[in-house]
């Protein structure tokens, strides 16, 4: 007999003998690591050699849905998907929308660990008990969204994680997306599964999900829904997306001195906010499952050089290519992210990258020799042209799909620092245009990478009170003598307050449910502690809750230790320390308060808060054997650290 | 029954359904389960959410033979796809 809220079987597939087995779900796993990642890096701990090549027929890809997945708690969809990546060595879990979850769940597997590399291109299928692996030659070449479609042709109703042309090439850089919606695989996912010739896996669930008291979860259910449905910023989430809700947060614009009427080159503000009207025009929103504020996207472009053009996003996220028409920087936009999504690259480091050989090329230090003749300016047709030679792997593509330090070290090893990154991963959030919030500094510390994510708090927004930071704590689950140091009187201490971050974060990822900000700030530890309790039947209070929270945190840093990450790595990029220029104003590192210039030294302090907070070695950056007694860890064997 | 004693027949008027609007968000499936299996099954909800391939309204929705107006569907729709006119007295 299963546990309410977990379907009660993991599924092993290994590529290469080709063996196909189910085993029940030990129910010692999801009492001390919840489900979802907490399950899935519990079973990495095991099943992945630590110092493994990522490519190898070694390692392990680890999918994982929690016990939220099927229900209709707003939000519980997300997918887990443990590895080890290939774009640093780096355990983490990724995570992703759509329907996958809830397909798998209803399929009758809480998990699914993929093992080995198949002697052929393969695809897994996944319909209820019929698994198989299936021949994929015909499909092997195809774009990511091509695959989707050829898959969809034969399975629908069905969800699909497919990889695309930079997966199949085994591109560090490369990202994947599920049912081309919500993207998944920073740090090269499709590579491993490329690695393994998988190119993809479909499922399709027709099964039923039970919970242990559904009066109790339907109770608390109706209420979260009834205050989101009364947000009153939903209705412009609905219409714009995640660009509209960016572009209305930012103050209005006047047009500047001498420059008024349609004929006037257009600020950066005014061209983002025009962008947004033709956006407005061209996308409708899709939901992920149980969801209600859908944000993914599908986007018509109606007029333009790329006017008839559909494709699809999770939301849309524009970079300035230099034109100062906002329809041409619109198209240009849409045709980049779409090649992107439909290749497989990551849509984060990738630009960085772009922007960095082309300003080695345009300062001299490279020339037609390393390109391959190819003239490079950080403008649309560059960009292009190496996301298509980086997908494929031909001429300069070859290198930049090893990724940033890969690309620096053989190109220009002295101006390696100029490229932000964190263990290889490109910044999302920089502190010098934002200040030194949470999110900013976890991506300093984060063992997977520079993964935002992790990093929520109030500092996602500027301004915000030393009284919103208290709340918000108590909100996420920190205890009240956390509270008390994390939060002084001065205001929040970044370092400190990332563990609450962290661990509300693995919360999220062990029950699957979507961490955005929009939804994330509707969840109180007790509501979700009530929820939990009512799916599983197990009562639990949200102090055991959190405590199993902190274990999942905790193991997937063990697992970094394991494979050689120390406070080394955690190391803010050294352009940090440089002001930043955008259009000719100067932005330094300071703190979120913008009271104060940080220095490397004020920098390492929070780090020191930080380790001290986790109760850890403060030197080494990482756990004690005090603090994985206190995690409830210590049965792990942890090696020598 | 109505005070005078005869029989009263309440009709449950049809869901109506505007594709256009539909996310994909599957509410009205986990919830219709819900009331048929006590348990959340998209897959034997008496309301299915179909992907359109290729087309521009991406989803359509459709009531299968089981769907008998109970209207949770409506009720918790999020994005105005279903509708349903007031319960009116036929008999």
């Amino acid at each position: 007999m299963s546990i309410p809220g977990f379907a009660g079987t993991i599924l092993y597939v290994d590529l290469t003998s080709g063996s196909i087995r189910k085993e029940p779900l030990d129910p010692r796993l999801p009492e001390r690591f919840i489900g979802g990642d907490g399950i899935n890096t519990r079973l990495a701990y095991d099943l992945i050699p630590p110092d493994v090549d990522p490519l190898a027929p070694e390692n392990c890809i680890i999918v994982g849905a929690g016990p939220f997945v099927g229900t209709d708690i707003p939000g519980s969809a997300k997918i887990m998907i443990t590895t080890k990546f290939p774009l640093n060595g780096a355990f983490g879990t990724a995570s992703g929308g759509g329907a996958f979850a809830l397909m798998l769940k209803t399929a009758g597997y809480d998990h699914l660990v993929i093992s080995g590399r198949a002697p052929r291109q393969v695809y897994l299928k996944i319909i209820d008990d019929d698994v198989e692996l299936c021949d994929a030659s015909a499909f092997w070449g195809l774009d990511i969204f091509e695959t989707v479609d050829a898959l969809r042709s034969q399975y629908e109703p069905c969800s699909v994680i497919p990889i695309g042309p930079a997966g199949e090439r085994l591109v560090k850089l490369s990202l994947t997306s599920i049912d081309k919606g919500g993207t998944v695989g920073r740090g090269g996912l499709p590579a491993v599964m490329g690695s393994k010739n998988l190119k993809a896996m479909v499922v399709r669930g027709t099964g039923k999900v039970t919970v242990a008291n559904r009066p109790a979860l339907e109770r608390t259910v109706n209420q979260i829904i009834e205050r989101i449905m009364k947000w009153p910023p939903r209705q412009a989430l609905l219409k714009g997306g995640m660009y509209g809700m960016a572009v209305a947060a930012q103050p209005d614009e006047p047009p500047s001195e001498g420059q008024t009427g349609a004929e006037a080159t257009p600020s950066r503000g005014q061209l983002i906010r025009r962008m947004l009207q033709i956006h407005l025009r061209n996308r409708r929103p899709l939901a992920c499952p149980s969801c209600p504020l859908a944000e993914k996207e599908r986007v018509h472009v109606a007029e333009g050089e790329y006017a008839g053009m559909t494709t699809y996003m999770t939301h849309f996220s524009p970079r300035l290519f230099g034109s100062t028409d906002p329809l041409v920087e619109y198209n240009r936009n849409v045709k980049f992210i779409d090649n992107l999504n439909r290749l497989g690259i990551d849509f984060s480091t990738f630009p960085a990258l772009v922007s960095f050989v082309a300003g080695l090329y345009e300062q001299g230090v490279i020339d037609e020799a390393e390109t391959g003749s190819l003239v490079l300016r950080d403008d649309f047709d560059t960009a292009m042209k190496l996301l298509h030679l980086t997908a494929y792997r031909e001429g300069l593509g070859d290198l930049l799909a090893e990724g940033i330090s890969a690309t620096a070290q053989r190109l220009a090893p002295s101006l390696a620092h100029q490229v932000a990154h964190v263990k290889e991963y490109g910044i999302v959030y920089d502190p010098r245009l934002r200040g030194l919030g949470t999110m900013e500094f976890s991506e300093v510390v984060n063992f997977r990478g520079s993964h935002v994510a992790a990093g929520g708090s109030p500092s996602y927004d500027p301004g915000r009170s030393r009284e919103d930071f208290l709340r918000h704590a108590e909100r996420m689950g920190a205890s009240p003598e956390m509270i008390q140091r994390v939060v002084g009187p001065e205001g929040f201490n970044p370092g400190r307050y990332t563990r609450i971050s962290e661990n509300w974060f693995s919360l999220f990822n062990s029950l699957s449910l979507c961490n955005r900000a929009f939804l994330n700030r509707f969840w109180h530890v007790k509501t979700l502690a009530s929820l939990y309790t009512a799916v599983t039947g197990r009562e639990t209070a949200p102090a055991a809750l959190m405590a199993s929270a902190e274990r999942v945190w905790t193991l997937g840093k063990l697992l970094n230790v394991r494979a050689g990450f120390t406070r080394a790595d955690d190391k803010p990029p050294e352009a940090w320390f440089t002001p930043l220029k955008v259009d000719g104003v100067e932005y330094p590192l300071t703190d979120y308060y913008r009271t104060k210039q940080l220095t490397r030294e004020d920098f390492a302090h929070f780090l020191d808060e930080y380790y001290d907070e986790r109760g850890w070695d403060i030197a080494k950056g990482i756990p004690t054997e005090e603090a994985l007694a206190r995690a409830g860890l210590s049965d792990l064997n942890v090696g020598t650290f | 029954m109505n005070e005078g004693g005869d029989l009263t027949i309440h009709k449950r008027p049809p869901i109506k359904i505007d594709s256009t609007k539909c996310t994909g968000c599957r509410i009205c499936e986990l919830r219709c389960s819900v009331r048929f299996e006590r348990a959340f099954s998209p897959a034997r909800a008496a309301i299915q959410v179909r992907r359109l391939v290729g087309h521009a309204t991406e989803y359509g929705v459709a009531l299968t033979d089981r769907c008998d107006n109970c209207g949770i569907c409506v009720r918790f729709c999020a994005y105005g796809c279903l509708t349903q006119d007031r319960e009116e007295e036929v008999a």
